[in-house]
């Protein structure tokens, strides 16, 4: 018995008809960039895919980040003989139950075997399978009890011509689409908590992302940008590559500060990231921004402001979090990662900009009049010329 | 670069990093060593450990090298009051000014039996010598003082309080961080009546990394650290003979114009300030700057721009290459106003609004004339958004 690799499944893209194909590559390709470092093979299989690898916990937690896989499993490859599976089935129980009955962990211990028969003329059926090799194994460990509804215990048996799959453990996978199926997108990064959640749930279903910092330096600190870029390294787990785009953002604010109405201040600076981000966006070949507002969240994300906000752009954007209330945005942080990042003390924008009284709901007229007082397209023009590109 | 910045570190001095790159360069044994490359090694030790004994008119043994001050602070103080028993004398005098290695490693010890005690100081930052004497007494076991201030600079009068205490025939311990007063003003150890002295290497141009406790020889002190016994069995681990190198050529190198320097920086630092005076903001000068000449450090300048918001002012200076300390660690979220400024009575709006601007012997006339330049065009682009 030995270890040969992870077997990897990946069900909602086997519904996706003619263009599976692109799919399956696509995430054969995302699997082999996560794992370079390593000396890997992949197999493709009908409806799987095989890593044949060393048993590595940084190639399963590298898996684990990888946008596609509904679950994947350790797994041993015997050859397709019924009692070959038995025998083998057997080493691999021993390898992770103790035999003594009266261990704690063993009392009471229920178990099932789930057999799965792709290659059809294997000459018993899954069911006689599952009796089969259950048969066997009982007898060794008469402790077992069978249940098979809820087992603690489920021995996965997957056979195929010439050779078969056994399994113990099934974890599941992030699902979603690989990243790359879907088109490019260009992400506003603030450093908060939102946003990289928001630029995350665009990976998942297959996006690949870029993204966009607004960097007010002097009025906030050389950390805070370090922060974003440590948000971008992390992030970069789920995808292959990453860009980040910083665009200096002290002067115009400080312009929009000078001239402009204080309520409408915190609109104007977004609509001005809007337009930029816009103008990146061409020049990136992104189809879309995202954003990680949420309806109500702060004054800026009423329905009213989002609407008057959003004229600045003929981009279409993207809110995965819109209908999201805060602690649900930083539950799937702290899963991905990004939420121990996000919560360093150093903030995006300064509290010298912050108004007091900002408007709730804006109306488009005040906003377009307002932002007439600056000279918004040059800045637009400045802001895209003086963007620093990192690669990450 | 114009740098103002050197109460946090100072840049190595160009003799003493040239020399530091032969000594890298070169093979050096252990010092601990039985061979003739750690036989140089101690050598060099050794050299440096007279030095600072011959300075500071005490016996080598009394030198104990340390990685920073912070560790020689952390040393001098768990070091003695592990050795104390708080049923028989449990008050620890110190001020509320510290540094923050005094203030924590106090503080910790207040948790374990000890009662911490803070003396009065005024609005310039000096100790209250009355309430000083009113408070010693035989349950004191220990008074810790720092000499020069770190963020205004203010110089305590630590040979009056040496006197003080002597006088009181407590036998009490005296505990001061010279960090920031080596090198910088006069500085005596016994005749002053100090048992325990802190100083620290990278605030003389020396390198990062070495700092040295003098120690009276005779108070009983338990090292932190167990090992090789390095150090006379006070601080074991191999000695970092580089760092120690550089930390001796380095006080050499101030302590030979000690007070030529002091007298260029004064000037300096009183131009500054006629600068500062003239010009159309309003700016508070937290460091006491009175005319006795010894009321402050001259290396050290605290001003409050009032109306500013001191890190956007830091950066804003920063974008013109001028580097200063901000008076508070403060972002957006949490505010950390200075203890120190807060101790002496500022105002939340004048922690907030403060800047160090710290000196060297490096510092030159165009530097203060640079610097005067400057501030007006940027005070005036921060204030127009305040």
């Amino acid at each position: 018995m030995k270890f040969c690799g992870y077997l990897i499944r990946y069900d909602e893209l086997a519904l996706k008809g003619k263009n599976r194909p692109f799919f399956e590559k696509r995430l054969i390709s995302n699997i082999k960039e996560k794992l370079k470092e390593f000396s890997i093979t992949t197999e493709y299989l009908w409806g799987r895919i095989l890593v044949y690898c060393e048993k590595s916990p940084e190639i399963l937690d590298r898996l684990r980040k990888v946008f596609g896989i509904s679950s994947l499993s350790p797994v041993v490859e015997v050859s397709s003989e019924l009692a070959v599976i038995q025998e083998q089935a057997l080493l691999l129980l021993m390898s992770t139950l103790a035999k003594e009955e009266n261990r704690e962990e063993n009392q009471n211990l229920t178990f099932r075997v789930s057999a799965n028969r792709v290659d059809k003329k294997f000459p018993l059926t899954s069911q006689a399978v599952n009796i089969a090799v259950a048969n066997f194994l009982l007898p060794h460990y008469p402790f077992l009890k069978v249940n098979l509804n809820h087992p603690a215990l489920e021995l996965g048996i997957e056979i195929r011509e010439k050779r078969t799959f056994l399994f113990l453990e099934k974890e599941r996978g992030l699902g979603g689409l690989p990243v790359g199926t879907g088109a490019k997108v260009l992400a506003l990064l603030s450093g908060g908590i939102d946003s990289p959640v928001a630029a995350w749930m665009m990976m998942k279903r297959g996006c690949s992302v870029e993204f966009i910092h607004f960097y007010s330096y002097p009025y906030t600190a050389e950390q805070s940008k370090e922060k974003v870029l440590d948000l971008v390294r992390h992030l970069s787990q789920y995808q292959n590559k990453s860009f980040l785009h910083v665009v200096p953002f002290g002067k115009i604010q400080e312009s929009i500060q000078k001239q402009c109405h204080e309520r409408y201040r915190t609109l104007l600076y977004r609509r001005l990231m809007q337009r930029i981000a816009t103008e990146l966006a061409y020049r990136r070949r992104a189809r879309a921004l995202v954003t990680g507002e949420s309806i109500g969240q702060v004054a800026s994300q009423t329905v009213e402001n989002i609407s008057a906000v959003e004229t600045a752009t003929d981009v279409c954007i993207f809110r995965p979090l819109i209908g999201f209330n805060k602690q649900e945005t930083i539950q799937i942080a702290q899963k991905i990662g990004t939420y121990e990042i996000s919560i360093r003390p150093f903030e995006d924008c300064c509290t010298l900009f912050q108004s007091s009284c900002p408007a709730t709901r804006a109306r488009l007229l005040d906003l377009l009049q307002e932002e007439e007082k600056v000279p918004y397209k040059e800045f637009v023009q400045g802001a895209v010329d003086s963007i620093e590109t990192l690669s990450i | 670069m114009i740098y103002f910045d050197n109460a946090a570190t100072t840049f190595c001095s160009p003799t003493v990093a040239e020399e530091l790159s032969c000594f890298f360069k070169t093979p050096h044994g252990n010092p601990s060593g039985a061979h003739h490359l750690a036989f140089r090694s101690s050598v060099l030790i050794k050299k440096a450990r007279e030095f600072f004994s011959s300075y500071f008119k005490v016996k080598p043994e009394q030198i104990i090298f340390t990685s920073s001050g912070t560790e020689a602070n952390n040393l001098a103080l768990s070091g003695l009051l592990q050795k104390e028993v708080p049923q028989k004398r449990k008050i620890i005098l110190t001020t509320p000014i510290e540094h923050s290695s005094v203030l924590r490693t106090l503080e910790a010890w207040g948790k374990r039996g000890f009662e911490l005690q803070f003396l009065k100081i005024n609005q310039e930052g000096f100790v209250d010598l009355q309430d000083l004497v009113q408070k010693l007494s035989s349950s004191v076991c220990l008074v810790s003082i720092m000499a020069v201030n770190n963020e205004i600079g203010t110089i305590q009068p630590i040979e009056k309080i040496g006197c003080l205490l002597r006088k009181s025939g407590f036998a009490i311990p005296f505990h001061v961080d010279a960090v920031q007063a080596f090198g910088k003003i006069p500085l005596e150890f016994e005749s002053w009546g100090i048992h325990f002295l802190t100083i620290s290497s990278h605030k003389i141009h020396g390198p990062i990394g070495a700092g040295a406790l003098i120690w009276d020889g005779k108070i009983a002190l338990e090292p932190l650290l167990f090992g090789g016994g390095q150090e006379h069995g006070l601080r074991s681990g191999t000695e970092s003979v580089g760092m120690i190198y550089g930390f001796h050529l380095a006080a050499k190198e101030i302590l030979q114009d000690q007070k030529k320097q002091y007298e260029i920086v004064l000037a300096l630092r009183q131009k500054f300030i006629e600068g500062i005076q003239t010009l159309p903001f309003d700016i508070k000068i937290n460091t006491p700057v009175r005319v006795e000449r010894l009321a402050s450090s001259p290396y050290i300048l605290n001003l409050s721009f009032r109306g500013c918001e001191s890190e956007v002012l830091l950066r804003m200076l920063e974008e013109e290459g001028i580097f200063t300390s901000p008076g508070a660690s403060c972002n957006a979220k949490k505010r950390k106003p200075s203890h120190v400024l807060k101790s002496i009575g500022c105002s939340d709006a004048d922690i907030f609004s403060a800047l160090r601007f710290s000196f060297s012997p490096y510092t030159q006339e165009e530097d203060v004339n640079e610097v005067l330049r400057i501030l007006p065009s940027v005070l005036k682009r921060l204030q127009a958004y305040q």
